[in-house]
């Protein structure tokens, strides 16, 4: 493989400091070199290096998705995304793993799939250049309680393979079920802690027994697994703490107590809260029969609010600390809705010579949806970003890996649009600098009623 | 869509006329205008391709493929890989023989129920790239028949490659359940192979009522039967039911020579003979050595082939290339290389030999009116290869010497030259 240089590029370098223009040297899989330029200084030649001139683009790390569902396929329901034949549904996690790196993830953390091994194989095809797609984490179904999240099961169709989670009754049954996930070789567990308003168990209610979950942890850890928690509910959330559960996904309720617990143990854990299907169930889901209304009676919008208050709380943790962090990452999870949308955006964009679609770090706030809707209408963050200086919430993105599903993209320079990216290197560049919309004044955010 | 005109080059039509210079315009999925100009005018937005003497011929037809035979060396090799990775292999394969130069394909059975409908899918809808595709069932035997690989202690039928069946009701339903998957075709196993103990080539295990259910069920719904018959005796239970795709057909004697000829305007045979050829030659590595292969009988298959398909061919029954690529010894996409074995052993010309793989592979591909030849009106399968097949039929097994590949009026495979001519980004 060809080295490449990437010159005349604004370089951030996702650790928080300010972006410089410079040039970026990769070899083979490695960034060997980072050079701040000098004005009118032209950068040193490199031998056989193909040149990038990114005429003043962003270059900045490829971003982590914290929470991916490959193999959620766009369907409103759990039940008809497990309705999915098996062959069908690999080719589409295979198609949006592809969609997941062309959008700049070179990263994703599976967060559960929807068939016991759908996640293994395609990482494992992703690894061996089957396919294209990010650097994966593979994770097991989500594994849940007869009548909990995840147990699509009828009462005339008790079989399991109706069931969109692993259906465990009792300790012995965890530990046989987590076993059979460690023999598919997934690289984590998820455990359903809490409910999910939508499914008709609301978020704040719990599932399983201190010593499930005790043995769920027990046995992935023997097998050198790490566990990640659907834990919208206070519960869960200290549950996923006391138990060792590193992986927090939502986190939506949480009391001082949570809080406190999360902030002894920061460095353990990584918190993911998924607002997009919070704001999107909440906001944009009229066309699927969930209304405001509909949605405010499931409690959606309580729980969009107490989440924005417990993220808040969580980073003002982390201002407050001296040293290390309580890591914040965000999701993407059902994303599925806008996916179409914004991939038709992104051709558009990419017709009109790549213009930045960066919105999501600095854009102006619209919850009623009307103005600048294609793009930042959607954005999963920008409830967390408010009171967030750019460089800094940029820096979580590239650092900590959170994610910007579809509401954005780091296009390429018209001149590069086509080619594909070095991954190895895990770069991407845009045409503008997303941190200079800081100069755009902020709108007052205004939260939804 | 831009139209494209090929210019400069040699059409090989397909059809079984000489080549000649000239010049081809696409528009949309058909091709437009064919004409011995070589500076014909190219209208406006079209993207012009100066193939420099190259030749441009049909897209070729494999007529007898196996996309989900994942280059192992035994049927429970192909079996035991699992769904999802069969899945994957099967999308993957399916853009190799596309790139190869084969627009069109047509299954010869898959390993698992839903493998070749689900790929066939996947490319008609645009997911991922491949020929033409009409998909097959598994194979359909019988308890103990090629393509049962259930142990005696493990008689489940997950373990099975073909689907086994007893009696017509059985094969009824066997049928009815693949027509509900959505197959283009039913693949029957009616003979045996040399590879199976007790169910060696000779061999001829259905009964008519069995084979006559099927047959029943398939024609019902419109759909079409390929049968797997290496004996005489499995042959003619073939003709005698009607049956159309006759795959290898190596044992045959007058009586059965004359019956398929008294059928040639509807019958196909598609041999398959790599396989043959590398049982006996080319698999000493997977531990088939020439005497181990002689041993089993192939050498006396290989004679009796040759000397069963060079008389077809006179006969001007329709023998096509193509099949049982994919096991270890027959790594897919050198398919190709039948229209050699066509030349050198079984008395085709070189242009017999392409005309069996295009103009004859459309109308096994059920599109004989418009697929298949370089002809004004019909879809655009093409392929632009550096250099004259007729002279050398093994360029069209190198990837290197197959420019371009259009189907259906898109690029497959484009021609390099437009990326040369980028902007290059010298250091």
């Amino acid at each position: 493989m060809a080295d490449t240089l990437f010159t005349n590029v604004r370089v951030f370098d996702g650790g928080g400091e300010a972006p410089f223009t410079g040039d970026v040297l990769v070899q083979g899989n490695k960034i060997s070199r980072v050079v701040k330029a000098g004005f009118g200084q032209s950068s040193a030649p490199v031998l056989g290096a193909r040149i990038i001139d990114g005429a003043g683009a962003f270059l900045m790390p490829g971003m982590i998705e914290a929470h991916t569902h490959f193999s959620w396929n766009d369907q409103p329901t759990l039940d008809a995304i497990q309705r999915m034949p098996p062959e069908e549904h690999i080719l589409w996690c295979s198609e949006v793993a592809k969609k997941y790196l062309d959008m700049g993830w070179t990263s994703c953390v599976g967060a559960a799939a929807a068939k016991p091994r759908l996640d293994v194989v395609i990482r494992n095809a992703i690894n061996d250049g089957t396919i294209v797609g990010p650097r994966y984490l593979a994770a097991s179904q989500e594994i849940t309680v007869p009548g909990g999240l995840g147990d699509t099961t009828a009462p005339h169709l008790p079989q399991h393979e109706f069931a969109f989670g692993a259906i465990v009754s009792g300790a012995e049954e965890m530990r046989r079920c987590v076993r059979m996930f460690a023999k598919y070789g997934v690289d984590s567990i998820k455990i359903n802690l809490s409910g999910e308003s939508i499914t008709g168990m609301p978020s704040e209610m719990s599932q399983f027994t201190s010593e499930e979950v005790r043995v769920c942890v027990e046995e992935s850890k023997a097998w050198g697994k790490r566990v990640s928690a659907h834990a919208r509910s206070s519960w869960a959330v200290k549950e996923c703490i006391k138990q060792g559960i590193e992986v927090i996904y939502h986190a939506s309720f949480t009391d001082a107590e949570a809080l406190d617990m999360l902030e002894a143990n920061k460095l353990k854990h990584h918190v993911a809260p998924g607002l997009a299907w919070l704001i999107n169930t909440c906001h944009h889901a009229s066309q699927w029969g969930l209304t405001p209304e509909v949605t405010r009676k499931m409690g959606y919008h309580r729980e969009l609010e107490a989440a924005i208050e417990s993220m808040k709380a969580m980073r003002r943790r982390h201002s407050n600390l001296a040293r290390g962090r309580l890591r914040l990452c965000m999701d993407a999870a059902w994303h599925q809705r806008e996916r179409p949308g914004v991939l038709r955006q992104v051709r558009r964009y990419e017709q009109h010579g790549g213009i930045v679609v960066s919105h999501c770090l600095g854009r102006a706030d619209d919850d009623d949806g009307q103005a600048d809707r294609l793009h930042s209408r959607r954005l999963p963050c920008r409830h967390l970003a408010r009171g967030w200086r750019p460089a800094r919430r940029h820096h979580r993105i590239a650092r900590q890996g959170p994610h910007l599903v579809g509401d954005e993209r780091w296009c390429l320079p018209p001149r590069a649009a086509g080619r594909r990216w070095p991954t190895g290197a895990q770069r991407c560049t845009t045409q503008c600098d997303p941190l200079e919309l800081r100069s755009t004044p902020w709108p007052q955010p205004s939260l939804p009623t | 869509m831009a139209p494209t005109l090929f210019t400069n080059v040699n059409i090989l039509e397909g059809t079984g006329v000489l080549p000649y210079r000239g010049s081809v315009l696409v528009e949309g999925n058909r091709i437009r205008q064919v004409g011995r100009s070589t500076s014909a005018i190219t209208p406006a937005g079209a993207t012009l391709i100066d193939g420099a003497g190259a030749t441009l011929m049909p897209g070729m037809v494999e007529a007898h493929t196996h996309f989900s035979w994942n280059d192992a060396a035994t049927l429970s090799g192909i079996q035991t890989m699992p769904l999802e990775e069969h899945v994957l292999w099967c999308a993957k394969v399916a853009k190799r023989y596309l790139h190869a130069g084969f627009t069109s394909c047509l299954g010869a059975a898959c390993a698992k129920p839903r493998l070749d409908v689900v790929i066939r899918n996947a490319i008609n809808n645009g997911q991922i790239p491949g020929p033409r595709y009409l998909a097959a069932s598994q194979e359909i035997t019988v308890p103990g028949g090629l393509g049962d690989e259930t142990l005696p202690h493990l008689p489940f039928p997950e373990f099975s490659f073909g689907v086994n069946v007893n009696g017509a009701e059985d094969m009824r339903k066997s049928v009815r359940m693949f027509l509900k998957y959505g197959v283009d075709s039913i693949k029957i196993n009616l003979s045996g192979d040399n590879f199976v103990p007790g169910a060696d080539s000779h061999t001829a295990w259905m009964t008519d009522a069995e084979v006559a259910a099927a047959v029943e069920e398939v024609k019902m719904r419109g759909k079409r039967i390929i049968v797997h018959a290496r004996s005489k005796a499995s042959i003619q239970q073939a003709l005698r039911h009607g049956i159309e795709l006759i795959y290898h057909a190596s044992f045959t004697d007058t009586e059965t020579l004359d019956m398929m000829e008294a059928a040639k305007e509807r019958i196909f045979v598609v041999p398959g003979i790599a396989i043959l050829y590398a049982l006996l030659n080319e698999s000493e590595q997977w531990g088939v050595t020439r005497e181990i292969a002689t041993g089993w009988g192939y050498q006396l298959e290989w004679d009796a082939a040759l000397d069963s398909l060079s008389k077809m061919h006179k006969r001007g029954i329709r023998v096509l290339p193509g099949g049982d690529y994919g096991f270890a010894f027959t790594p897919h996409c050198q398919n190709a290389r039948d229209l050699e074995f066509f030349v050198k052993y079984l008395g085709f010309t070189p242009m017999e030999a392409i005309r069996s793989t295009t103009l004859y592979g459309g109308q096994i591909m059920l599109r004989g009116h418009e697929l298949g030849a370089i002809k004004e009106g019909w879809l655009a399968d093409l392929l632009l290869v550096d250099g004259d097949p007729l002279a050398n039929l093994s360029i069209l097994r190198d990837p290197k010497r197959i420019l371009a590949v259009m189907k259906d009026g898109v690029f497959a495979k484009a021609p390099t030259i437009a990326s040369q001519r980028a902007w290059g980004q010298a250091a």
